[in-house]
């Protein structure tokens, strides 16, 4: 053995191509998810019981625009292409179909922006609040304040009462399914189906309890339906919804670093527990908009973030819009589903989203079960 | 790899968990330049320790000082431009691409200008010879791969200290001797670092100082000449431990005696 070793030659490590960011396919995902959103949004105004043509669409937008302007003294600048000719037409637009176009634009990003802060607290690409029953946690206190006919809160009575439903268990889950900084495929879907029962007898001891009356309401927030949304539904909702996604972008660097696992992302600078506690909140403010004004739809949060997650890769920053939009654009394809697809019905959303997400959900159980070698 | 060196000293430290003691009166202080590497057996106490300078695991008794500042009181995003931590294992949750996790190394920098942050992230890729693989995602990656990305990650951040746990566990011969080489040029450019190893023979060609634990306690800690001895070893790690020391280079070599003969002849040690 001698002392000197003759050195190994290193190639120069080559560079081959400039860095791909994906800011462009990123911008361009974007972009397509905005012109859906706005394309569905405009057939969905048109369609219906009513039929109502695109140019009266625009025009009676226009009309209601102008009113605005002249409103704040401005002159009514906006061409009006045809007036809406039948005399129901423009009620049928902004009472009914408008604030429900808002309302599934609205209640979809809150999902799916809610499916991926889950899934990043969680380091599980599975979880998701119908999934492991923060929903149900949040239909239960809905329909608590249902039955037990409170109202100290106005209008803002049921989404309260939803919101702590769903803070409880985004909690109650939290803290039971996760060991060792992470939580295992297996233990959070049986806390699911766990919490999802209790909450389930829950709801059917407020059914039994109920009137005829508050029962209808009750079953409607197990279904799931964006029928009969208001103008101040939307008013509710969406500020919930807003907030919700400005803290959720706040955190998506440290969600980022949190995949790394609990203790590295400390060593690299994150406050972890804080985070922890933000993101709760995050998810149970974001879930109980959703659910108490339109009860459970599951599987927004989770069939959206991963389709993304697989177009745009895993950084929770272009996660946060891009499920944002793709979240609008899906609840706004089923709401138009549900409503049209059966003449004279109004078929549950929830029913819907149920029927598309619970076999794609079945394929990435069995996906990731076949990539990680087990349960893991 | 930058920074000055942080001094962290362990004074009387010891851990309790789940009622055994892991940990007990362990005095350790490591200064700017030093590379002090950890050893023992299994169960000794090697990553609990390193996990108590880390500031991971509260002590049950003693205390942990960084700077003289006890470790708990230190804000994590203030800790993390100092220290830097390699874990034993480094799943990620997500498919990020390599460059995307090395690139998090940089969390605790806000303000670097762009093109550095690119030189940072270029230079921690190609030390740790990733640059062909960095827009790979980490799952597609072998167990060696996703620890030498885990070490890029670390580089990346440039903290004066730096603690790893079993960094070459996975690796193969060239990045276990390249990651302690990086280690050795960074406390000689006055970093620190405190690094559990396994392979004793590495902790002496490397390491300025080698601390041996047994069952919670320090049982020697020294200059590797001094601390690496045969009988402390053999009784230590209950096996037979050879020490050889190069003549002409005062070049220090450890391994265990073999009984079997290997295959070919008999062995010429």
């Amino acid at each position: 053995m001698t002392a000197t070793v003759a050195p190994v030659a290193v190639p120069a490590p080559r560079r081959v191509a400039p860095v791909p960011s994906g800011a462009g396919r990123y911008r361009f995902t974007v972009l397509l998810l905005g012109i859906g959103i706005v394309l569905l949004a405009v057939v969905s105004a048109g369609v219906g019981q009513l039929p109502i043509p695109l140019p009266e669409i625009v025009g009676s937008l226009a009309l209601h625009g102008n009113e605005l302007l002249a409103g704040v003294g401005a002159p009514a600048v906006l061409p009006v292409p045809a007036v809406p000719a039948h005399p129901n037409a423009d009620a049928t637009l902004w009472a009914i179909r408008f604030p429900r176009i808002a309302m599934a634009a609205v209640v979809g990003a809150s999902l799916a922006v809610g499916g991926v802060v889950m899934q990043g607290v969680f380091r599980n690409p599975l979880a998701e609040p119908g999934v492991v029953g923060v929903s149900a946690g949040a239909a239960l206190g809905a329909g608590t304040a249902i039955v037990l006919g409170v109202t100290f809160l106005g209008i803002l009575t049921a989404p309260v009462f939803a919101f702590a439903g769903g803070l409880g268990t985004t909690l109650l889950v939290y803290l039971t399914a996760r060991s060792r900084g992470r939580t295992e495929v297996v233990t959070l879907l049986l806390t699911g189906i766990a919490v999802t029962a209790v909450a389930g007898a829950g709801i059917a001891f407020l059914m039994f309890a109920a009137t005829t009356q508050q029962r209808e309401q009750i079953v409607f927030w197990q279904l799931g339906s964006l029928n009969g949304s208001r103008w101040q539904d939307v008013a509710i909702v969406l500020p919930i919804c807003l907030a919700g996604t400005v803290f959720a972008l706040l955190l998506a660097r440290r969600l980022d670093l949190m995949a790394l696992g609990e203790r590295q992302a400390r060593h690299l600078g994150v406050p972890v527990e804080a985070t922890r506690v933000i993101a709760i909140v995050v998810i149970a403010i974001l879930t109980a908009a959703a659910v108490a004004l339109c009860g459970i739809v599951a599987f927004v949060g989770l069939v959206v973030p991963h389709l993304m997650r697989m177009l745009l890769g895993p950084g929770h920053g272009r996660l946060i819009v891009a499920s944002a939009l793709g979240g609008a654009l899906l609840l706004l394809a089923a709401d138009l589903v549900a409503r049209t697809a059966v003449p004279y019905a109004d078929l549950p959303l929830g029913m819907l989203t149920a029927l598309v997400g619970g076999p794609f959900f079945f394929w990435l159980i069995r996906r990731t079960r076949r990539r990680s070698g087990g349960w893991a | 790899m930058r920074g000055a060196g942080t001094r962290v000293v362990a004074d009387g430290v010891g851990v309790v968990l789940e009622g055994r003691a892991v940990l007990s009166g362990v005095e350790l202080a490591v200064d700017a330049g030093e590379l002090v590497a950890l050893v023992g057996p299994n169960g000794a106490g090697k990553s609990t320790l390193l996990h108590v300078l880390a500031g991971d695991v509260a002590p049950t008794s003693g205390s942990v000082t960084l700077d003289g500042r006890a470790v708990a009181s230190w804000r994590a995003a203030d800790l993390a431009r100092i220290r830097s931590v390699l874990t034993q294992s480094n799943e990620v949750s997500f498919p990020f691409t390599v460059r995307e996790v090395v690139a998090m190394g940089l969390a605790p920098w806000t303000a670097l200008p762009p093109a550095e942050e690119e030189a940072r992230i270029d230079s921690a890729v190609d030390d740790a010879e990733l640059a062909a693989l960095e827009h790979r995602r980490l799952p597609e990656l072998s167990g060696g791969e996703q620890a030498r990305a885990a070490w890029a990650r670390v580089r990346a951040q440039g903290a004066g200290l730096v603690l790893l746990d079993e960094p070459t566990a996975s690796l193969d011969i060239r990045h276990q001797e390249r990651l302690l080489g990086h280690l050795r040029r960074h406390t000689e450019e006055g970093g620190s670092a405190v690094v559990v190893v396994h392979d004793l023979d590495l902790a002496a060609a490397y390491s300025t100082r080698v601390v041996v634990l047994e069952a919670g306690r320090v049982r020697a800690d020294g200059p590797p000449a001094d601390a690496l001895d045969a009988a402390l070893l053999s009784a230590v790690y209950r096996h037979p431990i050879l020490v050889h020391r190069v003549a002409e280079s005062g070049e220090l070599l450890v391994r265990p005696a073999r009984t079997t003969v290997p295959l070919g002849g008999p062995s010429h040690a």
